[in-house]
């Protein structure tokens, strides 16, 4: 039940900071608010962290309970946010979408010249787009075009799931037990430090977007993600083959700690 | 925990789809991203019990499939405004700059293709960090389809003019 609500607040909200962002910030706008994520990573853990001492059930209600702040904070936030102005021009509310562009892309100036630009851009693309949708689902199969963003955006979906990262997300316990490292707080301590990392290198990466072209940063992402996965591919056999032999690979088992610290800058570029 | 890739991926999907399929296509992105995740996370574990460390190479694998994807399929989004994104891949139709009027040109069927999504427009607004208003003032006081803009593909009776 939990989990119901949040792509329709991703959905709404990458949206809606794109399409209200100045032109020349859009780009890194929609990036950080992917790496907000982070934030609210290691908050969580900050706080499960704390609550674990506690004795009694309060261990895992505090939490809980805490979990609803954000949502209070966005539902008592939300009626002060500025709407699209391409939605606003998309239902015929032109004098409302030019007011909210004067605010916040002219810091107020009636009479610049780049607002009514935009204003007219914007108006005569919505009008073509809207003659050619049929408002459907299927609007998304109906031209090459249209398709061709479909193949890309399950080809997103499934390359941001299946480039290891799950495995690192999920499964980092088994995979330090794999090599050797057994003690939880050990293990805790990896997870907390990967957060604030991955932090570090996505909010870097969000601030990169506007100097590199989108397909370098991608090339750049899977490529390396490719690097990094040979690398401990073969860190992991030596460790774990020298393991099965009994005795130690030191040297293999750190190298399996760097890659998965080399893996989250990588992954966070794309 | 709900990782994605990371700068990129809501910049990049704002910039692929057009307003009226944002939100549809966003979503989209988002069923086969939950498709996707709830997939490795019941695989992983079998993998890592069964094969060790050999688990890991199905992702140097895949990694590399990426790799080839990512460079035949994915186009350039970098440097344009919203509405020029709409048009460029839209299917429609492109927009090109003339030296006094805004022209929708006509769409050849290779502008479909991969050609025109690693295309560069040769728009005055190519880079983010230099934003030049004379264009804008241009397009403003003549913002018409151009006589001979081809109609959409599938409303093959529709003709828009000037």
């Amino acid at each position: 039940m939990l989990g119901f609500g949040i792509p329709t607040c991703i959905v709404a909200a990458s949206s809606l900071i794109g399409e209200l962002g100045y032109p020349k910030e859009r780009p890194i706008l929609t990036s950080l608010f992917n790496v907000s994520y982070f934030i609210g990573e290691l908050t969580a853990a900050g706080i499960c962290f704390g609550t674990n001492s506690i004795a009694s059930n309060w261990a895992w209600r505090t939490p809980s309970i805490l979990q609803a702040v954000p949502s209070l904070v966005q539902i008592s936030l939300v009626l002060f946010l500025p709407e699209s102005p391409r939605w606003l021009i998309s239902k015929d509310r032109h004098e409302e979408a030019h007011e909210i562009l004067i605010k916040y892309h002219a810091e107020g100036d009636r009479d610049s010249e780049f607002v009514r630009a935009e204003m007219a851009q914007i108006r005569s693309t919505i009008q073509m787009e809207i003659e050619a949708s049929k408002k459907s689902w299927l609007d998304l199969f109906s031209t090459s075009g249209m398709r061709r963003r479909v193949l890309l955006s399950t080809a997103l979906g499934l390359f941001t799931q299946w480039s290891g990262n799950t495995l690192i997300s999920y499964y980092l316990g088994k995979l330090l037990k794999m090599i050797g490292w057994k003690k939880a707080t050990d293990i805790q301590k990896v997870n907390v430090g990967l957060s604030a990392w991955s932090l570090i290198t996505a909010a870097t990466a969000a601030l990169l977007v506007t100097r590199f072209r989108r397909r370098v940063m991608y090339m750049t992402c899977a490529l390396s993600l490719l690097c990094v996965y040979i690398g401990w591919t073969i860190c992991m056999e030596r460790t774990m083959t020298s393991d099965a032999a009994g005795h130690i690979n030191h040297g293999s088992g750190i190298g399996v700690l760097f890659f998965i610290f080399a893996y989250k800058p990588a992954y966070n570029i794309g | 925990m709900w990782h994605r890739y990371n700068a990129l991926t809501y910049t990049y999907l704002v910039e692929l789809w057009p307003f009226t399929e944002r939100s549809r296509g966003i979503a989209y992105f988002q069923l086969w991203g939950r498709l996707g995740n709830f997939f490795t996370t019941f695989i992983n574990p079998i993998g890592l019990d069964n094969i060790k460390w050999r688990w890991l190479i199905f992702y140097c694998c895949w990694l590399g499939f990426e790799v080839v994807f990512i460079y035949f399929l994915f186009p350039e989004t970098y440097g344009r405004t919203l509405e020029e994104l709409a048009f460029s891949e839209y299917g429609l139709s492109c927009v090109a700059i003339s030296t006094n009027n805004i022209q929708f040109s006509r769409t050849s069927k290779r502008l479909n293709g991969l050609s025109l999504l690693s295309r560069r427009l040769e728009l005055a607004w190519t880079t983010t960090r230099r934003v030049s208003l004379p264009w804008l003032s241009i397009l403003e006081s003549g913002c018409r389809p151009h006589p001979n803009y081809e109609c959409p593909n599938h409303h093959p009776s529709r003709r828009t003019t000037t």
